[in-house]
């Protein structure tokens, strides 16, 4: 079952604690550089994001593109240099058979640099939970950012939804997965 | 039918379980399809999306009240993207979501879903970038939020009622079909101890079955056996026999008793001419009967063999006396060759196969030459001799009998033949002669050639004795019989037995003797009356012990010698009679019984009671020799005689 538990106060509670962090800040980024060389992983790896931010990579991650932060933040332009996958399949949260576009999520994470498969999602209306338990390298799981080859609005549930090959894999079809299936998906944080 | 019952209940069972697999299948379908409409309707999905609305609800409401207190430019341009954004994720919650729409929700829901809608779509044209809201607006789109919040969280309450009234039928449900599945649990139970309780009683009734038709199987064969081997038709005669001879024995009987007293009272010559033809028809008629008696005596296993040591001599004078006048009235050369030599036999049962061989000899050999001489053969020879003729030897014993411990082997043989130069026997029918009715020749059955009885009695006595029978005949030149029996010992052979056996006795031998006759014919007592009376005897008759014994009392006399019926009044035997009147005289009372039944069990129960048994008719010379000899039996002689038939 979902639990959501996002709300303002411990979002304010995390900006604050952002803040509060910021005095280590310099501290931290010349620790950064003077060990630069032992990490070759650092920056280089992924270009800078140009455009409108759509998803934010936290935790347990081997790459990056934020100076300063172990985080990469990807565009729409990020998103579609990756290998695209389509399929179709009914939703309940959609009207009729729809044509979903994205990439797959294993190569997605493994385009981040993420260690493993686990990861915790967060989305714009606060919606939170632990993505476990799917075997990603076997089914076509997709980050989507097209829907009937339309990106999608906040107001449409995007600009990102996780979903699943339903139609393709019926055993996919649980209450458990349709839990994970998140949309207005804003950060993962790589566990 | 025991099984139909069964049949019945466990087709009933077997139905029970299938009706009941259909039901909970039905069941099952219902309860899934209960859950899945509770889920949808009150469970996670709904569940999730109140909350969701809920909280994009509160977040849309504090961005908003930030906005209101946002005291510079910068604060109210981050506060504003902030109410934007959570106004298009409620926007997307409630209007882009098709999830509310799916859903048969109850009254409730439509008028969250209608209130909400109508209010995004008037809320719609302020919240732009573009535009800037006073801060009354403000507080008045945060009341009319606020309402929407209150609406929410009471769907949210009712949804919670009836999602647990919902799951409680589904829990009722999933009850019901446990119970189901117990009572099919138990019906299955049911129809399976049918099924092994139906397995059982099958198997158990094809055993009884087969066992039946085993037995059927086994009867079948013992009665085929009976008429093949002649078992029925043997059983059949006998009992034709012991009917037929019991009845015309009785008269026969009289008729000799009468015959005998009239001989005494016809005194012209032809009178006594006729009389003579009437004895030797009577004759005739007694050994027609006395054949009829032995084959049943024989069949009845009830002959008892009284092995001695003989002289030969002694039958062969015997044969002598009684067919050298029958030889010469038939114009027959008889030859009986004198012998010295001991056997070992039977004497009564022996002198009966020669006689039956010589009787055979004339009637079938006419006007020929007979010969019976006896040589001693060593059993080397014997052996060498008996394997020239297979036909006969090879055949069992009719009659089981004791083995005598002196062994044919062992000691020599005493081998006897007849022989006579008449037609001879077919090798054909060498077998055949022996078997009962057979006669050779008599087409027409004359019945002064007897009943054809006489070699099958020959046959069965010699294997009762053990004696070696042989046949050597073709149609050229005549028939000769030969008998082989174990030598004698002289030095034990009782010349006084010998004797005895051809003594003969005369009605003189009798007088003076006090006879009790007890019969419950009349004839027959008034005959024997007559006859004894001529003897010289004194004849107490009556028809039952008890009025003998009064009788006895009344004339005050001692009896010397007691002649009963076998079969009495009342149902009552001769032996018991006997017993009787010894009991009430107090004395060993010499008896002998005479019987008119030849059936073999009757015959072995009168032989069973111990006194000496005399068969219907009896001729007066029989009958005299046997009163002399029983009446001068000692006591002493009788106590001995018992102890040894009781071993």
């Amino acid at each position: 079952m979902p639990i959501t538990k996002f709300t303002e106060v411990t979002q304010t509670l995390r900006k604050t604690q952002c803040a509060a962090s910021a005095k280590g800040f310099s501290m931290l980024l010349s620790l950064a550089l003077l060990l630069g060389t032992a990490f070759p992983a650092f920056s280089a790896d992924l270009p800078e994001a140009e455009g409108e931010i759509l998803i934010k990579i936290t935790g347990n991650i081997s790459k990056s593109n934020t100076e300063g932060k172990s985080s990469v933040e990807i565009d729409k332009a990020m998103l579609e240099s990756l290998p695209v996958v389509t399929f179709s399949t009914v939703t309940p949260w959609t009207e009729g058979n729809v044509e979903w576009t994205g990439v797959r999520l294993n190569e997605f994470l493994e385009y981040i640099g993420a260690e493993s498969h686990e990861f915790h999602v967060k989305a714009l209306d606060g919606y939170e939970v632990d993505f476990r338990n799917v075997d990603l390298d076997k089914f076509p799981v997709i980050l989507a950012y097209k829907q009937n080859g339309e990106y999608m609005s906040v107001r449409n549930l995007g600009p990102l939804w996780i979903m699943f090959p339903f139609a393709d894999f019926p055993e996919l079809d649980i209450q458990f997965n349709r839990s994970l299936s998140v949309w207005q998906v804003r950060e993962i944080e790589v566990l | 039918m025991k099984e139909k019952p069964i049949i019945f209940f466990g087709l009933v069972a077997a139905l029970g379980c299938v009706a009941l697999l259909f039901y909970i299948s039905l069941q099952i379908e219902h309860a899934r399809e209960r859950i899945s409409w509770t889920n949808a309707v009150y469970g996670v999905g709904m569940f999730n999306h109140t909350n969701q609305t809920a909280n994009n609800l509160f977040q849309l409401t504090n961005s908003l009240h930030n906005y209101r207190a946002a005291g510079n430019t910068d604060e109210k341009e981050r506060t504003k993207k902030q109410y934007l954004v959570a106004f298009d994720v409620l926007w997307a919650n409630i209007v882009s979501l098709r999830q509310m729409d799916k859903m048969e929700a109850s009254a409730d829901v439509h008028t969250l879903k209608d209130n909400a809608r109508a209010l995004l779509q008037e809320l719609d044209p302020v919240f732009k970038p573009q535009v800037t809201l006073t801060d009354i607006e403000t507080r008045e789109i945060i009341t009319k939020l606020n309402d929407l919040f209150t609406l929410n969280k009471n769907v949210g309450n009712s949804h919670f009622l009836e999602f647990s009234a919902s799951s409680d039928d589904v829990d009722l449900s999933i009850a019901r079909l446990q119970r189901m599945s117990r009572l099919l649990i138990l019906t299955f139970g049911l129809s399976l101890i049918t099924v092994f309780v139906l397995l059982w009683r099958i198997r158990s009734s094809e055993h009884r079955q087969s066992l039946q038709l085993k037995s059927a199987h086994d009867q079948m064969t013992l009665l085929v056996n009976d008429l093949r081997s002649g078992q029925v038709e043997k059983r059949a005669k006998n009992q034709f026999l012991a009917a037929a001879s019991h009845d015309l024995r009785q008269p026969l009987h009289a008729l000799g008793l009468f015959l005998n007293s009239l001989e005494k009272k016809v005194t012209d010559v032809d009178g006594q001419h006729l009389l003579g033809k009437i004895r030797s028809s009577t004759q005739a008629l007694h050994n027609l009967f006395d054949s009829l008696l032995d084959i049943s005596r024989l069949d009845a296993g009830v002959v008892e063999i009284h092995k001695k040591h003989i002289a030969l001599e002694s039958i062969f004078h015997h044969l002598r006396e009684e067919f050298s006048e029958l030889a010469l009235q038939n114009n027959i050369e008889l030859q009986i060759e004198p012998t010295d030599l001991i056997v070992y036999t039977d004497d009564v049962l022996f002198l009966r196969i020669v006689r039956n061989l010589m009787e055979n000899a004339f009637l079938h050999a006419p006007e020929s030459d007979i010969k019976l001489s006896a040589n001693l053969v060593t059993p080397a020879e014997i052996n060498y001799l008996s394997g020239q003729n297979p036909a006969i030897t090879d055949k069992a014993p009719a009659v089981p009998t004791t083995p005598h411990p002196r062994s044919h082997d062992e000691k020599n043989l005493v081998r006897l033949s007849l022989s006579d130069d008449g037609p001879g026997i077919p090798a054909s029918q060498h077998q055949l002669v022996f078997s009962e009715y057979y006669q050779i020749k008599n087409p027409e059955r004359d019945r002064n050639k007897g009943l054809g009885l006489g070699l099958s009695i020959v046959k069965r006595l010699s294997d009762l004795l053990q004696h070696d029978l042989q046949l050597e005949s073709d149609t050229t030149k005549g028939t000769t019989f030969f008998i082989s029996l174990p030598q004698g010992e002289r030095q034990k052979f009782d010349q006084s037995a010998n004797q005895k056996m051809i003594a003969n006795a005369s009605s003189s031998d009798i007088a003076g003797l006090t006879v009790v006759v007890i019969d419950d014919e009349i004839d027959i007592r008034t005959g024997m009356e007559v006859i004894l009376e001529n003897a010289g005897c004194t004849v107490l008759t009556s028809e039952s012990s008890s009025e003998a014994i009064s009788l006895l009392v009344k004339t005050n006399l001692i009896p010397d010698i007691i002649i009963a019926d076998y079969r009495l009044r009342d149902n009552k035997t001769g032996s018991q009679a006997v017993e009787e009147i010894r009991e009430e005289l107090n004395t060993d009372t010499p008896a002998f019984l005479i019987t008119g039944d030849t059936s073999p069990i009757r015959v072995r129960e009168a032989s069973e009671s111990g006194i000496r048994l005399l068969h219907k008719p009896v001729l007066p010379e029989v009958l005299f020799a046997v009163i002399d000899e029983v009446a001068r039996e000692t006591p002493e002689e009788n106590y001995a005689e018992d102890a040894e038939l009781q071993d």
